[in-house]
């Protein structure tokens, strides 16, 4: 029991419909949705000391993204203390025994790139995260809000976004193991 | 900035990173067999999300719509010139590192301290945009909310 729920990764079907109910209901609480994404600009933001963290002009009506009163108006720094919740999480997952947690590399990572030296590893995950803060900026959202909350919500854009980006990673895993000779 | 309010959010952080932790969506192997085509492991979390939420989703915005729970505002999403290129720079990013933005920050959480290789950058890259949305983009940015 206890290495099912801690250990062990969960089954899709339980997941996946988890995280589903765990957007409506937080929609439902926030009225807003959520990215993950943007807690990082969110982060560079609070550190800057900008006021309003979202940039959301509330008393402009033409503004597709000036929202009614939320709870979450009133918890300007929201999106930094979700990403604070994230790292907790991560603790609590190493201090149950979560599997493959507490080493220093990622699992399945150093098997991939076995070829190449640890700097070199670091190097990679350092400008994929560039990309990836780069991207999503661009991009407006990522697996959260564009696959998740946008589809969910039958957002067009979302959905080609969506496409797009699970395209081009499968292009890149199948590109990586070939030129990898994997 | 209170306390109070900002408390709630750090709560549901943790039971998201939790949530998407033990689903295997914050392990790098797992998104890249994911790609791969070897494992269908997280279509089905991020599938069956979509299943689920999608009807809750639509049920609420018609209940919405005829009175029912008061001033739930539905975000709209404009394709902006920068969505669809962004999400390939995107793919490519997560393909690479095996991380979207969220599991960057639970990875750290958990040990693999080499993530904070990812999360710098990911801060870089949200910089770099922001300087270049400012010198060449003349578009208004769409946003995740």
């Amino acid at each position: 029991m206890q290495d099912a729920l801690f250990v062990q990764a969960w089954p899709w079907w339980v997941a996946g419909p988890l995280i589903g109910l765990y957007a409506v209901a937080f929609f439902v609480f926030a009225r807003r949705n959520l990215g993950a994404s943007s807690g990082f600009p969110a982060v560079i933001e609070a550190l800057r000391g900008v006021d309003d963290p979202s940039h959301v002009d509330l008393s402009n009506p033409d503004d597709p993204l000036a929202l009614p009163k939320s709870p979450s108006d009133t918890a300007p720094r929201w999106r930094v203390w979700w990403l604070a919740g994230l790292l907790g999480a991560g603790l609590l997952d190493w201090a149950l025994g979560g599997k493959d947690t507490g080493s220093l590399e990622l699992p399945g990572f150093v098997e991939t790139f076995h070829a190449l030296p640890f700097w070199a590893h670091l190097a990679l995950l350092g400008a994929g995260g560039v990309l990836i803060g780069f991207g999503t900026r661009m991009s407006g959202g990522c697996t959260s809000g564009h696959a998740i909350f946008g589809i969910s919500q039958r957002q067009l854009p979302s959905l080609l976004a969506t496409l797009v980006f699970f395209a081009v990673g499968m292009a890149t895993a199948f590109g990586v193991r070939w030129l990898l000779g994997a | 900035m209170s306390l109070r309010r900002h408390l709630p959010y750090l709560v549901w952080g943790l039971g998201f990173g939790f949530i998407i932790a033990r689903a295997g969506a914050v392990r790098f192997d797992f998104i890249r067999d994911m790609f791969l085509l070897k494992s269908f492991q997280l279509y089905g979390v991020i599938g069956g999300a979509i299943v689920v939420a999608l009807p809750l989703f639509w049920l609420l915005q018609s209940r919405g719509a005829s009175g029912g729970p008061r001033g739930l505002h539905w975000p709209h999403r404009r394709l902006t010139p920068g969505t669809l290129p962004g999400a390939a720079v995107f793919g490519l990013g997560w393909s690479v590192t095996g991380t979207c933005p969220g599991p960057a920050v639970v990875q750290i959480g958990e040990g693999h301290w080499v993530a904070l290789a990812t999360v710098a950058g990911i801060f870089l890259g949200n910089m770099a945009y922001e300087e270049a949305h400012r010198r060449w983009f003349h578009w208004r940015p769409d946003s995740c909310a």
